[in-house]
């Protein structure tokens, strides 16, 4: 396995030189899409870090894909592929419309970011993608909730959002994390359960009623802080992530610049997902199709709200069919 | 569990919301049909607001411009500013008079609010002042960035 990075950034190589390093894969520079191919070929489990900040250069790079490798080929894995740009994830729209999107890298890393590139790097080498507390250092605390009933999320999150708060987090952050874990706990105890034809089961049901959460339906919630990064991940045993969805209604999807349409057909908003990873700093999404899906997000501690929204930005997604 | 009060000043039924709104809230029923041609709603003590709860907001509130009430939001807490920078149709039409500004103290790291009316903001171009912490003295700088937190404005 070896890293492939198209980009002539000069900061680029640095940093992604410095994560390969540190997760011990080696990295190749290439001057075009043909070359990253040609390498691919050889090797299928290459991972691939493209600069996709210009529409036209991604565009004719997917095309080379294309036509070189078959965008649903078996040799594509886009769990191995990270487009690196310098804009925010909604404002490079045709990167949520990529069919072999895999992860988002926004160009505001730092040096402070190379452990959590490489652990990303690793997650794509490894066959599953690395646990939360992976991505924080050895000194990590963590705590694992098992939710049962749906009425236990509000107390819940009250308690985390105090917790946030006597750790140390400004109580504007205090209120993002507790919004965004209120919105992961919803997504997997209503949105997640899907019926043997895949239809989602609780797609008409008020988000306020109280559901009793049993086998299949337990909903995981496991908080993990390092004196540096607070982590939040929640998982659901039913895996029925659908990717496409997931980038093109919700994580690539803005109403700044356009009304919000209500769809009164079902309970859901639909802006749950985009809302929390506006807020976070990193979030991976694992999902082993009918299985389990989890979601991690990564809040870094910082002095000021203005020093929290300026902290390193990725979307990692990670997808297994068995 | 999100608190109501109102009152009846005049033509205007001004409504103090306190309380996270969430799936959990019934707009219908905590306030009701509107019994006024005028509503102003003081927001101050709205910490947060989660996906469902802006969902019922912006169906109960559509629901009451369309019915000819004027809608004014005052006092809005950061986190309803949050929530009207990235939903455009999120005041449903109504006009936003006054919003919380957050600050944070350079010395100590105390976080301040102050209140500003959104006309008096576009006066000052956004520029804002610096604020002395409450605290220790210190200087309390505006804590966002300036064309987020004040988008909703620059597009009207």
């Amino acid at each position: 396995m070896q890293i492939v990075l198209l980009s002539a950034v000069p900061e680029d190589k640095v940093f992604f030189e410095a994560a390969a390093k540190m997760a011990n894969v080696a990295c190749v520079q290439v001057a075009n899409a043909e070359q990253a191919v040609a390498v691919l070929l050889k090797d299928p489990a290459t991972i691939m870090i493209i600069e996709s900040s210009q529409m036209d250069a991604f565009k004719a790079f997917e095309k080379v894909m294309s036509e070189k490798v078959g965008l649903f080929s078996a040799l594509l894995n886009p769990n191995n592929l990270f487009y690196v740009a310098s804009q925010s994830f909604h404002d490079a729209p045709y990167l949520a419309q990529s069919e072999i999107f895999g992860h988002f890298i926004h160009r505001s890393y730092t040096q402070d970011n190379i452990y959590v590139m490489a652990r990303l790097l690793e997650s794509s080498g490894a066959e599953r993608a690395l646990p939360l507390e992976k991505f924080l250092s050895k000194e990590v605390k963590t705590q694992t909730i098992k939710i049962t009933k749906s009425v236990q999320k509000r107390p819940i999150v009250e308690s985390l959002k105090n917790y946030v708060l006597k750790i140390g987090f400004k109580s504007r952050v205090a209120a993002v994390i507790a919004t965004a874990t209120d919105e992961l706990i919803m997504n997997a105890v209503f949105d997640a359960p899907m019926d043997e034809l895949g239809k989602h089961v609780h797609a008409q049901t008020p988000r306020s009623t109280a559901l009793e959460l049993d086998e299949k339906n337990v909903v995981e919630l496991k908080i993990a802080f390092d004196m540096k990064t607070l982590g939040i991940s929640v998982t659901d045993l039913h895996g029925s992530v659908d990717k496409k969805k997931l980038l093109s209604q919700h994580l690539g999807r803005s109403y700044e610049n356009k009304e919000y349409e209500m769809k009164t057909v079902v309970a859901g908003a639909g802006l749950g997902l985009a809302h929390v990873y506006r807020n976070c700093g990193g979030m991976i999404i694992s999902c082993e199709q009918g299985v389990r899906t989890e979601v991690n997000l990564l809040f870094k501690k910082t002095d000021s709200f203005r020093d929290f929204k300026d902290q390193f930005r990725f979307l990692s997604t990670f997808m297994y069919f068995t | 569990m999100l608190h109501v009060v109102k009152e009846q000043r005049g033509d205007i039924l001004l409504v103090k919301l306190t309380g996270s709104i969430d799936e959990n809230i019934d707009f219908g029923t905590v306030l009701g049909p509107p019994s006024s041609t005028k509503m102003d709603l003081l927001l101050k003590e709205v910490p947060r607001i989660n996906s469902v709860g802006v969902k019922a907001w912006i169906k109960y509130f559509q629901g009451v411009v369309a019915k000819g009430v004027q809608l004014r939001f005052m006092e809005c807490s950061t986190a309803l500013v949050e929530q009207i920078n990235l939903i455009s149709n999120f005041t449903c039409g109504g006009t936003v008079e006054s919003i919380y500004v957050p600050f944070c103290c350079a010395s100590c790291g105390t976080e301040l609010l102050g209140l500003f009316r959104c006309v008096d903001l576009k006066k000052i171009k956004f520029q804002i002042p610096d604020l002395k912490c409450a605290k220790c003295g210190g200087i309390a700088s505006f804590d966002d960035i300036p064309e987020e937190y004040f988008a909703f404005l620059q597009r009207e």
